[in-house]
């Protein structure tokens, strides 16, 4: 029943060796909550279910362009402006921004405005000088 | 001269806390832990532990040992705040070593520190890092191996690192105590 990790897994395995890291790399590039990554790492879900979704049939160019589309409609209707090819710029009409705002939109994309349940830890990021 | 003068890729790149840290040590040695003592006997004392201030279900307890591997972020965290307890009344019974013991209760010390959020003082929270003992150990393979300060496959002499670092850290070595 021994516990005894090998030593040289530290320097096989990479998480190891980075916890070795981790002292120094406050000095030099602050707190390590100051550059988490776990929320964005949630969208790891999505991109999983939308290529279990397809039909196999080359499906990272159909998630590039499904997300492309999602992220344009959302630019669009939410008052964007962008050049057309004759270097007019404009924006979407009325109607579309009336629609954006009935709540339609985000019913059809899935999306929500609502507030989001707190955390179990700390969902922001906050830094102090020496001097407080 | 070089473009990137006075950048180290390696020294520069920064930490990914989530993959060290909850889907790293902690679930590495969630699973070890699990297979040494036995799943069956785990499970009744995590169910009745008590878990006040944290927003852990009862009914979802099973999954964390049964799931071990599978868990996200959000569940380790939990398990991090929550096993330290576990060990101390495993190793009161005399269920687990003491070395098992010593690294669950590092790893609750090492979480709060990784994810604090203000430090007024950085130079006294690194101290207070280098003071925990896995992480002492951690740090001083790295350094021992010469490999601190570079990419871990720019070591050297990885075979003479390997040879010093096996003689000094024997299996019976208690280095981290």
């Amino acid at each position: 029943m021994c516990f005894e990790q090998d030593p040289l897994d530290v320097l096989a395995k990479i998480k190891y060796h980075k916890l070795g890291h981790i002292d120094g790399d406050a000095g030099r590039l602050g707190l390590p909550s100051n550059i988490d990554n776990e929320t964005t790492e949630s969208m790891n879900g999505v991109a999983r279910q939308r290529i279990q979704k397809s039909n196999k049939k080359d499906p990272e160019s159909k998630l590039v362009a499904g997300f492309g589309g999602a992220a344009a409609l959302s630019f669009v209707s939410s008052g964007g402006f962008w050049r057309q090819l004759d270097g007019k710029i404009v924006s979407a009409g009325p109607g579309v921004k009336a629609m954006a705002r009935s709540g339609m939109v985000d019913k059809l994309m899935g999306t929500t405005n609502k507030e989001r349940s707190p955390r179990t830890f700390f969902s922001h990021s906050a830094w102090v000088s020496d001097s407080d | 001269m070089s473009l990137f003068q006075g950048f180290s890729l390696a020294q520069d790149t920064s930490e990914d806390i989530l993959h060290i840290g909850p889907l790293g040590i902690l679930k590495y040695k969630w699973i070890d832990t699990l297979n040494i003592v036995g799943r069956a006997q785990v499970l009744p004392i995590l169910a009745r532990l008590s878990t006040r201030g944290i927003s852990i279900r009862k009914t979802e307890v099973g999954l964390y040992i049964y799931r071990a591997g599978g868990l996200v972020g959000k569940d380790y965290k939990l398990l991090a705040q929550l096993v330290p307890f576990l060990i101390a009344i495993l190793h009161h019974h005399g269920l687990v070593d003491d070395e098992l013991a010593r690294v669950w209760y590092s790893i609750g010390r090492l979480f709060p520190l990784l994810y604090v959020q203000r430090a007024g003082n950085l130079s006294e929270y690194q101290v207070r890092l280098e003071s925990i003992p896995v992480l002492r150990r951690y740090i001083l393979i790295l350094s021992i191996s010469g490999s601190r300060n570079f990419d871990p496959r720019s070591i050297p002499c990885s075979s003479c690192a390997s040879s010093k670092i096996r003689s000094m850290f024997s299996p019976k070595s208690s280095i981290t105590s």
